[in-house]
């Protein structure tokens, strides 16, 4: 049964697609860590089928996030390695799988649910965007509207939401971005609706919509209560401290 | 559906859309032209009953006509915008700039295919929404 709140991650960078998808990416791992998700994040050379395989069989994690080139029956990570392709994805089963790649919808994905995967989300068509300068997407005006719906999922699954609700939140913010474009008079801004589009229309899930890869997030309410009982617990202290405050003031002559 | 309700609709798009006014939607006249100047023709008269045939199919349904508009397009972002740049993490074509995007589209090869799909893909949308 895989576990948890566990995680690994592909972020190849041997060309510049995958390097700044992957710089992007970056920001859900960080993101994942701050949630208390144990991420393992195969960069870079590490982004290979045997430290993926490694990683899937040793930690059991119950999310699988990759970033890489692909096509309909093949996902790769560092230099176009071959991770997984169809009918050699064994290892994604009883996991929820999120293939930030092209194509791999077509078979790849429909692959992994029917080889035991709980869930799959990637894109059936080519992911493809624009940037201004090729730097993280998140920090480029025209590459952020892209990459904000891709951490949208990895944020969602972090937090516990179920596969489903991660993936319509990421829908969701692909429609802020398009509605956002389209109100642009920007000569650029037909590029940027026509790809986020093109991109949104692509993204797909199957499998269980239900599956969930972490813990529930704790609710607010948790937070509220704890704060309100470190107060009452510090209370004691800090009337006897104002007290003292208040004598210290009161034998100097000082007007409180 | 009258012209003037045609005109009407088309000018609602255009000012919640004005990201999507300029770019070329349908060949009339031997001549790309966008929602902006199919709205111009139509207030003023002219070649009416070609606009309006054009305007429910925006080149969706002539390959060639298609392939014209998705040239255009890509030449005039070429123009305004040479600098920015198009990734995608499909393996063929990790990165390239508008103009070679517009070369792809003149080479009519496999990438220039995908380009002119995305484009009727838009124009499907457009077709959608502007109610036109």
């Amino acid at each position: 049964m895989p576990r948890l709140s566990v995680a690994t991650v592909t972020r190849p960078d041997s060309d510049t697609a995958t390097r700044l998808a992957s710089l992007a990416v970056g920001s859900a791992v960080a993101y994942m860590r701050s949630r208390q998700i144990d991420v393992e994040d195969l960069a870079s050379s590490r982004a290979t089928r045997s430290s993926v395989v490694s990683s899937l069989t040793g930690r059991d994690p119950a999310l699988f996030i990759g970033v890489g080139h692909g096509s309909a029956s093949v996902f790769t990570g560092q230099n176009q390695e071959k991770i997984f392709w169809k009918c050699n994805c064994r290892e994604l089963a009883g996991r929820v799988t999120f293939l930030l790649s092209c194509l791999t919808g077509r078979e790849l994905g429909p692959d992994i649910v029917s080889k035991g995967g709980r869930c799959y989300m990637g894109y059936n068509e080519e992911f493809i965007w624009v940037q201004e300068r090729a730097v993280n997407p998140l920090e480029d005006r025209l590459g952020r509207p892209f990459f904000e719906p891709v951490l949208e999922i990895c944020k969602r699954l972090a937090d516990g939401e179920t596969a489903g609700r991660a993936f319509r939140a990421s829908i969701d913010k692909w429609n802020y971005w398009i509605d956002y474009w389209s109100r642009q008079r920007d000569p650029v801004a037909a590029v940027v609706v026509m790809m986020l589009k093109w991109d949104r229309d692509a993204q797909v899930l199957y499998g269980d919509e239900n599956a969930v890869a972490a813990q529930p997030a704790p609710p607010a309410v948790t937070v509220a209560w704890a704060t309100t009982a470190v107060a009452m617990a510090l209370t004691p202290l800090i009337i006897p401290l104002s007290t003292s405050i208040y004598e210290e003031a009161s034998k100097s002559g000082a007007k409180m | 559906m009258s012209v003037a309700e045609k005109v009407y609709r088309l000018k609602r798009f255009i000012s919640e859309n004005p990201a999507l006014a300029n770019i070329p939607v349908a060949v009339v006249g031997g001549r790309a032209i966008t929602l902006t100047e199919a709205v111009s023709m139509l207030e003023r008269g002219i070649m009416v009953s070609e606009v309006v045939a054009k305007l429910q199919s925006l080149g969706l349904d002539d390959e060639e006509e298609l392939w014209a508009l998705a040239e255009r397009f890509w030449q005039e972002v070429a123009s305004a915008r040479p600098g920015i740049s198009i990734y995608s993490l499909g393996g063929y074509i990790p990165a390239m700039s508008p103009a070679e995007a517009l070369a792809h589209i003149r080479a009519r090869d496999e990438v220039g295919k995908r380009l002119v799909q995305m484009y009727a893909s838009l124009l499907e949308y457009i077709r959608m929404r502007s109610g036109a």
